[in-house]
């Protein structure tokens, strides 16, 4: 079976990390593009660095948007850590960045090849600047998929994802690009939470990647305890990945998606119409409901063992 | 004249302020196509703009170029829509920034007779165009980021061989001298250089990078420190080589009126919930705040992040410079252009739309 050619767009980030990892695994992964989100861009395209280093991934990596298209300098270190990655990474990075103008190798890629699946699981920046650069840059796409927004309640205020949130102004691009975004939403990936049972998984394999995502989780888990979440925390950001190579986990349901980008309490809520009389014509999602989530986390497992290409 | 470019989803209009009249140039009845980027020649004479079906990847673009007042329109095909367009000086020819079949490309097309010549392929091609048709172009990334000038008074070795710093883009002045972030003496500076390419004038530091806006005389030169929003707002004037401070956090935007030593700036307010453009003007050392206004997202995926280029080529002033414009989202939540007069307190709606550039003349 051909796998799906994959580019991840990304700002790890500890569930973008284990991201890599299941991309790795389950899809060609073309390239890996970073943006401003969880951390700030040189966080994030080291980590990306440092994931696909302990992975041994040949992947590339390109920097992307250090800044949403509206500047400011919110972020989830709060979440994830000073460094994105939780604890401090004692890694002798030896990978390097093959560019800093991801925007340009995204539209070069997909003007050379038409199988390119983009999965975005940052905020959208790159992606809309890439729209920009080339208005038909999305229809190029096999498809795109995203890890945000939510229909029911946001992560970050009562009603907006983090990712829609950094730059709503991006998002709002996207979801009007002219193409059906596979959207992830946090509906769905609240269901895929990582346990301890996982980590004692992780730890048993003792492979430099379990080793490393056992970390992940723990500090995940550590910081959710502290907000008072009572697991390691939810995997949004791998489902996104499995959305695309494996389909079938999924319940996705064709909808209309608007982005507020106004609103005291509403900035970046995904308004997601979910009422019959919406038109087809009108309908630029396919919003994620329900999903598998024993089979994910399954998956995700398996990756963090054992990134390599599964046969 | 008081003329505004006006885009409004597909539509390009040209809005006569005075007299609250529009034409539009860039009707098109399909929803999917659209018109884009629209940038005045100097002598406010012609517009062009970039018109594309945007869900097509097979259909026909074009370089668009029509009078305001829409009698007469040609159009020259391109491959690949421009996303950013600047007209030469002298009104004959427009350079274009596009997707090409090998990459991002910068090209410069005839006016009269459609002919275009491709300048320079890579990234990130930001450029100027010089009084005299001279262009500079910021190409390469990363350790291959060079400086190139293309035109006869000017030493096109020497200033490839200069070593770049972060991004910018170079800038003009009328002497033909250019403002350019170069690393000088082992650091990266803002600096001024001359036609054989030698650091002339340091104007401040870039260690964290630099944006920065030339006004027309010259004279005066707004920068920030660094390219996150921590870096402050400051004006150098270069005859005197003194230094005012404008604002402690660097501003979303910043343009030179044209006639007036008035600077516009864009300050973020972050309050939590939306962020909103405070627009604010710099005379004299005196600050002002106008008006505050949630940006269009257009206008904030089109220019913001590039808004240092567009300081080069388009201009949110009006040619009297008592006046700016604007795209911000309305109570209603409609996109729509607003005019300031710097005089005046309340600002004005004057159409919808989602950007606007203002005619030079």
């Amino acid at each position: 079976m051909t796998r799906a050619a994959i580019v991840l767009d990304c700002d790890p980030g500890l569930d973008d990390a284990v991201a890599i990892l299941v991309a790795s695994r389950y899809a060609d992964l073309v390239a890996i593009t970073t943006v401003n989100g969880n951390v700030s861009l040189d966080k994030t395209t080291r980590n990306a660095l440092v994931v696909a280093q302990v992975a041994g991934l040949d992947a590339p990596v390109h920097a992307g948007s250090a800044q949403p298209l509206v500047p400011h300098s919110l972020d989830a270190s709060h979440i994830h850590g000073e460094n994105g990655l939780g604890a401090d990474i004692d890694i002798a990075l030896t990978r390097r960045v093959v560019s800093d103008d991801a925007v340009g190798f995204l539209v070069e890629l997909v003007k050379e090849r038409d199988d390119i699946h983009l999965v975005a699981v940052g905020p959208l920046t790159n992606v809309a600047l890439a729209i920009r650069r080339d208005p038909r840059f999305a229809s190029r796409l096999r498809s795109l998929t995203i890890m945000g927004g939510a229909a029911c309640g946001g992560n970050v205020t009562p009603t907006a994802e983090f990712n829609i949130f950094i730059d709503p102004e991006a998002a709002a691009i996207v979801f009007d690009c002219g193409v059906i975004v596979r959207t992830i939403p946090l509906d769905l990936t609240k269901h895929v939470i990582a346990h301890a049972a996982h980590v004692d998984q992780l730890r048993a394999a003792d492979t430099s990647t379990s080793r490393f995502v056992a970390d992940l989780l723990v500090y995940y888990g550590r910081i959710g305890a502290t907000v008072k979440v009572p697991t390691l925390g939810a995997l949004h950001d791998p489902c996104a990945v499995l959305a695309v190579t494996n389909p079938e986990l999924f319940g996705l349901v064709p909808r209309h998606v608007d982005i507020e980008l106004d609103g005291q309490h509403t900035r970046g809520m995904t308004v997601v119409d979910a009422r019959r009389n919406v038109e087809p014509a009108d309908q630029n999602a396919l919003v994620g409901y329900s999903v598998d989530a024993s089979r994910v986390l399954r998956m995700i497992v398996d990756a963090s063992i054992d990134p390599r290409p599964a046969t | 004249m008081n003329r505004l470019a006006i885009v409004d989803h597909a539509k390009l209009r040209v809005i006569d302020v005075d007299r609250k009249s529009g034409t539009d140039i860039g009707a098109l009845a399909d929803s999917r196509l659209a018109n884009r980027q629209p940038a005045w020649s100097p002598d406010g004479a012609l517009l062009a703009w970039s018109a594309f079906d945007r869900r097509q990847t097979d259909s026909p673009a074009s370089l668009a170029i029509a009078t305001p007042d829409a009698t007469w329109r040609i159009d020259h095909p391109a491959v690949f829509p421009p996303f950013y367009l600047a007209w030469r000086r002298d009104c004959r020819a427009v350079a274009a920034l596009a997707d090409g079949p090998l990459g991002l490309e910068l090209s410069v097309t005839d006016v009269a007779s459609g002919s275009c010549e491709i300048v320079h392929r890579g990234a990130p091609l930001f450029f100027d165009w010089s009084a005299t048709g001279a262009l500079a172009v910021h190409a390469g990334t990363g350790e291959s980021a060079r400086l190139e000038v293309h035109g006869a008074d000017y030493d096109h070795e020497a200033f490839t061989a200069l070593a770049l710093g972060s991004f910018s883009a170079p800038a003009f002045l009328p002497s033909g001298e250019l403002l350019a972030v170069v690393v000088h003496e082992g650091h990266p500076v803002l600096a001024l250089i001359d036609r054989a390419a030698t650091v002339q004038r340091v104007i401040t530091n870039a260690e964290f990078g630099s944006r920065f806006a030339v006004h027309p005389s010259g004279d005066w030169v707004a920068t920030t420190s660094g390219r996150s929003a921590s870096g402050a707002l400051v004006v150098h004037h270069l005859p005197s080589d003194t230094m005012s401070f404008v604002d402690e956090r660097a501003p979303a935007l910043f343009a030179w009126s044209a006639e007036s030593i008035g600077l516009l700036f864009a300050r973020v307010l972050d309050r939590g919930d939306s962020p909103v453009l405070e627009w604010c003007t710099w005379h004299d050392g005196e600050v002002r705040a106008h008006v505050r206004a949630r940006i269009t997202a257009t206008f904030a995926r089109e220019v913001l992040p590039f808004h240092e280029q567009y300081a080069r080529s388009h201009s949110w002033w009006s040619p009297t410079g008592d006046a700016f414009c604007y795209g911000a989202v309305d109570d209603y939540g409609n996109d729509t252009i607003w005019v300031v007069n710097i005089a005046r307190p309340n600002p004005e709606r004057i159409a919808t739309g989602s950007m606007a550039v203002w005619s030079p003349r």
